[in-house]
């Protein structure tokens, strides 16, 4: 009986669980089974050396109305150039080489945007994925991105562009199998899903929220609280004496067409009754840029050139997805973003763009009361209102579907109350709901659209009419000769330091007054000075009649407009030099005064052979130096000891909002000891005993690293190209270690990433002369492909760290014959 | 005897490699677990047919793929799963994975036989 029928029972099925095991990746952290196996698993997607990307695709009529198809051009990069029968082939064409090359990232930052990572990886550990998820719905990412698609449906350009994407990219979902899914979804052990328009409109609302979600407010709210206002202004004046704004000192505004009035009741009692709360979701306040356009008189071509690099996080696969986009009725070349259609910064056959972040502060936290816990009513101008109830649902992982109930107040959703963050504020009901742009809708695709068919200024200008956000810094240069640059977007007219606190929401008292008109934006039309530049530096000086605030950056700004005040007679080489300049203008001024304020009778042989290698640095954060490593330990040590005391007072606020590399450069130029005594200390310290201190503490360090491993630049800080999940898990879809010149403070900003994972910096860079025939070059670290399995996933990586250049190609329609061309694909 | 066992690997390896293109992985263990009760295997060829006819069919598929890949995808998948980048090692998992899983399913099959074989001459055991 039992080798008859139990025994043979019991093997049969514990190789059927096994099997079932292996496949579905239940109890494993992966489908192991599915994964190794040869004709489904990872050795699918290694794709051979000779891979051929010809490829006829046939397109679906009952789907698509009156699309006639079109061919794509691969070069040897692997860049398409698309020649579509009419624009909506082109965007079919584009949505689905998107997909083809990109698909599984597109579908992941989506995700992300929509707060829905935790049906991919689970709730996390302490929830941790899952309180991400809630707080992208409770920041209103899907609210948004609803209000925005109902704009771009509404537009029928922008509604055509969006729907033969979107047809584009299931043509391609469509042809997927378990063969050729890409590599991520097996290892994650889930599938792509139906693309749609909102998914375009959530990609929109993830770049605004990378550049334009990022604020303070809780941070400075308890800084505020614990500080007195004299030492907050000395931590963090509004504006620096370095200041050198995108539109120059002295720059005339009119008076403001918005006039705001601010509510006469002292800001203490704003402050006062204001709990903390440890808000971290936020992107990387370093996600920034350059951008400059020179005019015609300062360059050896007599042509205007216009240059721009984007910072952000330096992912594998890259943000960015290079491509000739063309049909009878436009013909644009640049960087697009995988996700959404059209050509994001780039050139066309008459103008070039491109964007750097303005990097304003539009996101602001109210302070409600509600009647009780069930949220239903919250009480304004002393009686109660209804608020909106909306239920958010997550179908996680491992937990099953989890409801999240936000509610909105006049819009505003709120983000953190009793249900969310809950150890705080469940006494008194209140909750903070957040009022910020994104919020507002917008069509930002439509700022594209127009863009890649722009011929000159006013239809530039009102191409960026469209934008709401992210708020940018919009660069544009002609072939006629002209170079602009706008600061656009939609800035709310506050009163001063209106969007720098938590504010109590008991009635209209500290609601938005207005939007400040865009023509009052700030501005610059073919200056006298020959160039127009922007590198996220305040855009005005004090005379402007509107407040902002922000954790601008400024030392690029200055480096940038006192090298194109010098140059003559410039060349595009010039300009590719100019964006991997390493010079670093905070050292040169910070070095020096470490070295001052350093007692010389405190220095020892062991602390002397480092400031000899300062000595002879030249300010340069080339890979090769040590003195780079040597001055940031040293600066950041000395950072760490001067404020370590607030900073606990202040609940670690003052480490998480960051201190300005200014503000310690005044103190230590005037010698001021306000924040140097520890109270933590017996001793008294002051600016030289602090000094001394983190010097000793660098050398203590530098030491210890040095007994391993090198202290050049390059390899001290320990730079890699990160894969989109940042988990050691995926660590080996990355780069390795890479030996990079620059800094946070350079042109050419490259430093390692805030989390510790990967690398921020320059995303793409591009120079584009407007010769009659432009001349343009751009490069961006990552590859075409977006499969770790393809030779096309890390091959512009080397050239781009080197700080080299590929000529960009604008293909024409007759050079269908030239050798560069290495496939096609043809869509009929 | 043992020409039989090699021609019975070598068509299962090939039937594995066949079926690759149209039906998922775990079509493997499913034909080894079927072939094993209708060929009225015994317990061991159950077991070891199988177990080489998927292990060489995987190494060998999986070796020119990545050769033809110079081990690019190979060397990363292999930190990922047995922190290594030695990509041999990878295809040998690979095939050993395959080989165990497909052989046992060989070898649950081959012991619903042991009615057919035993009936008669072992009867006296049944009841033991």
């Amino acid at each position: 009986m039992f080798r008859k029928y139990i025994l043979p029972f019991i093997i049969t099925l514990l190789v059927g669980v096994v099997t079932y095991i292996l496949d579905s990746g239940k109890f494993l952290p992966a489908p192991l089974g599915k994964l190794l196996s040869a004709q489904d698993g990872i050795w699918q997607n290694a794709e051979s050396n000779s891979e051929q990307f010809n490829e006829t695709i046939t397109i679906d009529k009952n789907i698509t109305k009156g699309l006639t198809g079109g061919s794509v051009y691969l070069d040897d990069k692997l860049i398409p150039h698309v020649f579509g029968k009419t624009a909506n082939d082109a965007y079919y064409m584009q949505g689905y080489l998107h997909a083809k090359f990109r698909l599984w990232q597109m579908e992941f930052q989506v995700m992300a945007a929509e707060g829905r990572l935790s049906e991919i990886f689970g709730t996390g550990a302490n929830d941790e994925v899952l309180n991400y998820d809630k707080s992208m719905r409770r920041l209103g990412m899907r609210y948004g991105a609803e209000k925005s698609l109902l704009e771009i449906e509404n537009d029928n350009n922008t509604k055509a562009m969006c729907d033969n994407y979107t047809v584009g990219v299931n043509a391609y979902i469509n042809t997927l199998n378990r063969k050729n899914m890409p590599l991520e979804y097996k290892f994650l052990g889930y599938k792509p899903e139906k693309w749609s328009n909102i998914k375009v409109a959530l990609f929109m609302k993830n770049m605004a929220f990378t550049l334009c979600g990022y604020e303070t407010d809780f941070e400075n709210t308890t800084i505020q609280q614990n500080l007195k206002s004299n030492l907050y202004q000395k931590l963090y004046p509004n504006y620096p004496d370095s200041l050198d704004p995108i539109v120059p000192k002295g720059t005339i505004f009119e008076s403001p067409k918005v006039k705001v009035l601010a509510p006469t009741i002292k800001d203490s009692i704003l402050y006062a009754s204001i709990e903390h709360i440890d808000d971290d979701v936020k992107p990387n306040p370093a996600n920034g840029s350059n951008n400059w356009a020179v005019s015609g008189k300062k360059t050896k071509s007599g042509a205007p050139i216009l240059c721009n690099d984007p910072h952000l996080n330096l992912s594998i696969p890259s943000i960015w997805y290079e491509m000739q986009l063309s049909s009878p009725d436009f013909n644009a070349y640049g960087a697009s973003f995988p996700g959404s259609p059209g050509i994001v910064i780039g050139y066309n056959d008459s103008c070039a763009f491109g964007f750097t972040n303005a990097m304003r502060d539009v996101r602001d936290y109210y302070e409600v009361n509600f009647k009780d816990a069930s949220k239903k009513e919250f009480l304004f101008n002393n009686k109660y209102e209804k608020s909106i109830l909306r239920v958010e649902e997550y179908t996680t992982k491992n937990m099953g579907v989890v409801y999240d109930t936000v509610a909105y107040v006049h819009e505003m959703p709120v983000m953190y109350d009793a249900s969310f963050k809950k150890d705080k504020i469940l006494k008194n009901n209140s909750g903070y709901a957040v009022k910020w742009v994104p919020n507002l809708g917008g069509n930002e695709i439509k700022m594209f659209y127009d863009l890649n068919r722009a011929k000159n200024y006013n239809d530039y200008l009102n191409a960026i009419k469209h934008l709401k956000s992210p708020g940018q810094n919009c660069i544009f240069a002609s072939k006629n000769g002209d170079i602009a640059i706008w600061q656009q977007g939609a800035f709310p007219a506050y009163w001063k330091q209106q969007s720098d606190f938590i504010m109590p929401y008991k009635d209209s008292t500290n609601n938005w007054q207005g939007m400040i008109p865009q023509d009052e934006n700030p501005h610059q039309i073919n200056p006298e000075r020959g160039f127009v530049s922007s590198a996220n530096q305040q855009p005005t000086d004090n005379t402007y009649p509107y407040f902002y605030d922000a954790s601008f950056a400024n030392s690029r700004g200055i480096i940038i407009n006192k090298k194109l005040t010098e140059m003559q007679n410039i060349t595009a080489l010039d300009m590719q030099k100019l964006q991997f300049n390493n010079e670093d203008i905070v050292a040169k001024t910070a070095l020096p005064l470490l070295i001052e304020n350093m007692p010389k009778q405190n220095i020892n042989a062991a602390s002397q052979k480092y400031i000899d290698i300062t000595n002879t640095w030249n300010y340069s954060g080339n890979e090769k130096s040590i003195a780079p490593a040597i001055y940031e330990t040293w600066w950041r040590q000395l950072k760490l000891k001067m404020f370590e005391d607030e900073n606990i007072e202040m609940k670690n606020q003052l480490i998480k909002k960051g201190y300005y590399d200014y503000t310690l450069i005044n103190l230590l130029k005037t010698k001021d000891s306000s924040f140097a005594d520890n109270k933590l200390t017996n001793e008294k310290e002051n600016i030289s005993s602090l000094v001394t201190a983190s010097l000793n503490e660098t050398v203590k360090i530098l030491d210890s690293v040095s007994k391993k491993e090198s202290l050049e630049w390059g390899s001290f800080r320990k730079t890699y190209l990160s894969h989109i999940i940042a988990q050691p898990a995926f660590k080996p879809l990355s780069t390795n270690l890479l030996n990079l010149s620059g800094g946070r403070n350079a042109i050419n900003c490259i430093s390692p990433d805030k989390s510790g994972n990967g690398t921020h910096g320059p995303s793409w860079r591009m120079v584009v002369e407007l010769t009659p025939e432009t001349n343009a070059y751009g490069i961006y670290p990552g590859g075409q492909s977006g499969n770790p399995g393809s030779k096309y996933y890390l091959n512009f990586v080397d050239k781009w760290a080197n700080g080299e250049y590929y000529a960009l190609w604008m293909m024409k329609p007759t050079e269908t014959k030239d050798k560069r061309i290495k496939w096609v694909m043809n869509f009929n | 005897m043992i020409m039989k066992f090699l021609v019975y690997t070598i068509s299962f390896g090939l039937l594995c490699w066949g079926m690759g293109y149209f039906l998922p992985w775990y079509a493997m263990p499913i034909a080894a677990f079927i072939c094993s009760i209708i060929l009225k295997l015994k317990v061991g060829s159950g077991f070891l047919a199988p177990f080489l006819g998927a292990a060489l069919y995987t190494f060998i598929y999986c070796f020119i793929i990545d050769m033809n890949n110079n081990n690019l995808l190979s060397s990363k998948i292999a930190q990922m799963i047995i922190k290594t980048d030695n990509s041999l090692v990878l295809i040998v998992l690979s095939a050993v994975l395959m080989g165990l899983i497909t052989g046992l399913a060989g070898l649950a099959g081959s012991l619903w036989n042991y009615n057919k074989k035993a009936s008669t001459i072992q009867s006296d055991n049944e009841v033991l």
